[in-house]
């Protein structure tokens, strides 16, 4: 606080105002109490005087009767010199009773400017004696006969010096009471403002916004009895700041929460729609390249070609499939699985694709059977330690695979990077460190926001996946990193109540998932090329009803059924399919729909055809997952569900199932 | 009938003037205790029918009507107004008393007499021998006290007292002439002069006599309490019961001629024991 600002605060601080008053009421009250006593003790002094001066002329009237009746001269000036020579006597006059002066006794002292008193007395005949006549008589003579008159001047230096002396020491006097009725009166103020001044800190200290500071009382007056009420208020209003705060957090994380499950739903409708329609251009493409397979000789050169193509159109569909693992919606085919044996498998595919790097594994030997999907595991550890690899810079690299079991608490849940904390208990986890270049304080931030990439390449979705594949299975999340000393992961997996050890020599490496060689950044997995020679039409027969709004679509699924033995009846949406399948309802054996379409869907259609026939086989072909599909059904399900893009076996299988109801 | 009438009508004239017919007008000049006392001495004795008027009672008084109309056969004055009152009368006797005027030779008139309101100078001559004094001291005005002085002097000189007198023609002169008689006197004999003792002169008297250290003797009560060692007073009431002497004399007399002044015949000697002790006399 600035010297002008505490000077300002003093100036109106109560007990300042208080005392001022105090003080000046004092200072007033003693000036004129001064004032009052100096003017009174001045006229008593000049009255005294005065009564003193009449005496002496009294007296020198008495003294002087005799010879003023006989105007003796010589005696009146004698003892008008003796009067004279009183204190401060100036002038003795004694006069005949006609005025004529008779004495006249004037002081030789030096002139004096400090004024004079006068006092004048008649000089009568004796009144306590009587006439001759009244003496005879036996009466009394009341009448006064005047003599003469006596006037004695007196100076008044003296009572002007006294009067001097006087004020200065009345003066000291009232400035000594002044200063210690002050002082008194201070000490009284702070004592009795005390409380007011500690009420006034902590009610500004409250304006602070300091909530938490309580005013000290020390006793039970009105100051004291409103910082209480204060307290109470302080209390009342910490309570409710803090409550807001949290209230504010809250409202925050749920905005942020909300935001996120607005990205994520958009993201998914998005990425929904994006799988369908992929899946029906690859039913598509797979469709015609099979038949296309199917219509050359087996040991064509170009088989090889078609071949690839097909597998990369497979690839294309598990493409898909991830996409919708990153939102959450994507299948999941949970199992007992062994931690270390993927693991494992993951780093031989890894020193394959970065031979600069080394990969050390510390895997626990008794490691507790986890039960999750595989692929999404697989996707998993293979985004964790494609990142892990990619962060080192500076050859060589180290990136270390550890398992392990451990048994976390909320506390420790707490810092889980998932917002749905795991339930306290035990875990497996595995851990991927590195010692590439870490990360910084912003990057993970940002570590899971969708398309958020710090590559050149990429789609910043792996990240993504990993935060879903954990909430998917319930798990918890934990990041170490820090710029230029590397990047530690650990997930957790709860272990199942009847979780027994994996055993290594029994779990056989998974041959469905391998590291593309393409693609060694990404983390997508592949899968094998699916077996297409297997297809026999000739133990299926009938007329089967092929519905698809996507006409590429319908005309390939129209090909591939007839492949498989039905006499195929087209249908370009859900009305369409109603109208012929109410026309053929007796000869169609099977009924194979698309879910997705104009007008009237699948799932409509096939309420249609149920209530036309009750006991139609329909077979529903989406390029979402059966999953989504059982939630929109309500009433009675279909016969079948195949995803596209499919082959004509599975086609064959599947059409096979339902009709001899396999 | 014509008798009643006439009775009536000499008994409506006749009654008033028998309800004012009295012998003596008793003029007094105030109601001091004094005169009163005087007054009642007066009437100690068997007085005829009086009329009293108190001059202080009225603001002015016609006496000469009074006396015309009422025809006193004597008229008592008590006091010096009351005899200056009476001196306008000049055919009834008046009978003057408590007046020191009475002895003024100016104011003499055939038909007032009284009682002088001095003591006889032989009773003060015996005061002064019983003191063992030679010498007293006197002052007076001849002009009022000359007749006085010689009958002192007469009795002083038989006792062998020697009288050192100073005359005061106006009351000024009194300290000045006393001032004179210091060393010279053993005793102060003050005259009841109005001129020679006034009340701004009495002082100056008791003053001389306790510097000079000798007794003064002086007429009047009043100023043993002032320092007087003894005093000659008249008594009042013996003076009235004198007085009416004198006016039965008169009546008796039914005005047949001048009656000589008296000297008061009861004189009462007083004494201040304390100055007397101090000036160790013994009377």
């Amino acid at each position: 606080m600035s010297p002008h600002a505490r000077g300002l605060g003093i100036r109106t601080s109560f007990q300042f105002k208080l005392f001022s008053i105090f003080s000046l009421l004092t200072l007033l009250t003693t000036s004129l109490l001064s004032a009052l006593y100096i003017i009174n003790e001045n006229h008593q002094s000049r009255q005294h005087a005065a009564v003193q001066l009449q005496l002496q002329a009294k007296h020198l009237a008495d003294a002087s009767r005799l010879p003023l009746y006989a105007e003796n001269h010589g005696l009146l000036l004698q003892l008008a010199e003796q009067a004279a020579q009183s204190p401060g006597i100036r002038a003795v006059v004694i006069s005949a009773g006609n005025g004529r002066v008779l004495a006249d006794i004037r002081s030789k002292g030096p002139a004096d400017a400090s004024g004079t008193i006068s006092q004048t007395v008649e000089v009568h005949s004796n009144q306590l004696i009587d006439s001759i006549e009244a003496s005879m008589t036996g009466g009394h003579d009341a009448a006064k006969t005047l003599i003469g008159t006596v006037r004695m001047v007196r100076g008044t230096a003296d009572l002007s010096h006294a009067l001097r002396r006087m004020v200065i020491y009345s003066a000291g006097m009232a400035i000594v009471f002044w200063l210690s009725v002050s002082l008194l009166s201070y000490l009284v103020l702070r004592r009795v403002t005390r409380s007011f001044n500690a009420l006034m800190q902590g009610i500004d200290v409250l304006q602070e916004g300091d909530f938490t500071a309580r005013i000290v009382i020390e006793s039970d007056d009105e100051p004291d009895r409103a910082a209480h009420a204060i307290n109470n208020l302080a209390q009342t209003l910490q309570i409710r700041t803090e409550e807001n705060s949290r209230l504010q957090e809250e409202r925050l994380h749920l905005e942020r929460q909300m935001l996120l499950a607005q990205k994520l739903e958009s993201l998914g409708i998005m990425a929904g729609g994006i799988a369908h329609d992929f899946n029906n251009l690859l039913q598509a493409i797979l469709g015609n390249m099979e038949l296309a397979s199917s219509k050359l000789d087996p040991e064509a050169a170009c088989q090889k070609y078609l071949r690839h193509a097909t597998n990369a159109a497979k690839r294309a569909s598990l493409l898909t499939d991830m996409m919708l693992t990153y939102v959450g919606q994507g299948s999941s085919v949970k199992k007992e699985l062994n931690l270390n044996t993927l693991l494992r498998e993951n780093a031989d595919m890894m020193k394959t694709v970065a031979s600069s790097v080394t990969t050390e594994l510390q895997l626990s030997a008794e490691l507790p059977l986890i039960v999750a999907d595989e692929a999404h595991i697989q996707q998993l550890v293979m985004n964790l330690m494609t990142n892990a690899a990619e962060a080192i810079v500076e050859q060589p690299g180290l990136i270390r695979l550890t398992t392990g079991t451990q048994v976390c608490d909320r506390t420790c849940l707490a810092a889980s990077l998932l917002k749905e904390k795991a339930e306290p208990g035990r875990f497996v986890f595995f851990e991927i460190s590195d010692n590439g270049c870490g990360m910084s304080a912003e990057t993970l931030h940002r570590l899971f926001d969708p398309f958020f990439t710090t590559k050149f390449t990429g789609r910043g979705l792996g990240m993504s996946a990993v935060l879903g594949i954990m909430k998917t299975h319930h798990g918890a999340l934990f990041v170490e990193s820090e710029p230029g000393r590397g990047t530690t992961f650990r997930a957790l997996f709860p272990v199942p109540e009847s979780a027994a050890p994996a055993l290594d020599h029994l779990q056989a490496p998974s041959g469905r998932t391998r590291m593309p060689q393409s693609e060694p950044g990404k983390g997508e997995t592949a899968a094998t090329a699916p077996d297409t020679g297997s297809a026999a039409a000739g133990q299926l027969s009938g007329v089967a009803l092929v519905v698809d709004d996507e006409k590429s679509v319908l005309r390939i699924c129209t090909k591939m059924v007839r492949l498989c033995g039905f006499t195929v009846i087209t249908a370009c949406d859900g009305i369409d399919a109603v109208n012929k399948f109410r026309e053929h309802c007796d000869e169609i054996a099977v009924i194979l729909m698309d879910l997705t379409m104009p007008n009237m869907d699948g799932i409509a259609a096939m309420g249609e055809i149920y209530r036309i026939k009750p006991d139609s086989k329909v077979i529903l072909s989406s390029g979402f997952h059966a999953d989504e599909l059982s939630e929109r059904i309500t009433s009675q399900p279909p016969c079948g569900f195949i995803r596209k893009p499919y082959c004509i076996s599975e086609l064959e299988s599947e059409l096979r199932r339902v009709v001899h109801e396999e | 009938m014509r008798r009643v009438m006439f009775l009536i009508l000499a008994l409506a004239t006749l009654l008033p003037t028998m309800a004012q017919a009295y012998e003596i007008l008793v003029l007094q000049s105030s109601r001091d205790a004094g005169y009163e006392t005087v007054l009642k001495g007066f009437h100690s004795g068997a007085n005829p029918s009086e009329r009293i008027i108190v001059l202080s009672d009225y603001a002015e008084l016609d006496i000469v009507r009074i006396v015309r109309e009422d025809r006193p056969t004597v008229i008592l004055a008590i006091g010096d107004a009351a005899l200056a009152t009476a001196r306008k009368v000049h055919d009834t006797p008046v009978v003057a008393v408590m007046s020191l005027g009475i002895h003024t030779p100016a104011s003499q008139q055939p038909n007032l007499t009284g009682i002088d309101m001095f003591a006889p100078p032989a009773r003060y001559i015996d005061i002064f021998k019983s003191m063992k004094t030679r010498r007293v001291g006197v002052l007076y005005n001849p002009a009022r006290c000359n007749w006085y002085l010689r009958l002192a002097r007469r009795a002083a000189e038989a006792a062998g007292i020697e009288l050192v007198t100073r005359e005061v023609f106006v009351p000024r002169q009194t300290i000045a002439q006393l001032a004179t008689l210091a060393g010279k006197v053993d005793a102060l004999w003050m005259l009841p002069d109005s001129t020679a003792v006034t009340r701004e002169t009495i002082e100056a008297y008791f003053d001389f006599g306790q510097q000079q250290n000798i007794p003064v003797i002086s007429f009047a009560a009043n100023y043993l309490g002032l320092g007087a060692a003894a005093v000659l007073e008249i008594d009042r009431l013996a003076l009235g019961r004198q007085a009416d002497s004198m006016v039965s004399a008169i009546l008796r007399a039914n005005h047949s001629g001048h009656m000589a002044l008296g000297f008061p015949n009861n004189i009462q000697v007083k004494t201040n024991p304390g100055i007397l002790r101090r000036l160790n006399i013994h009377l």
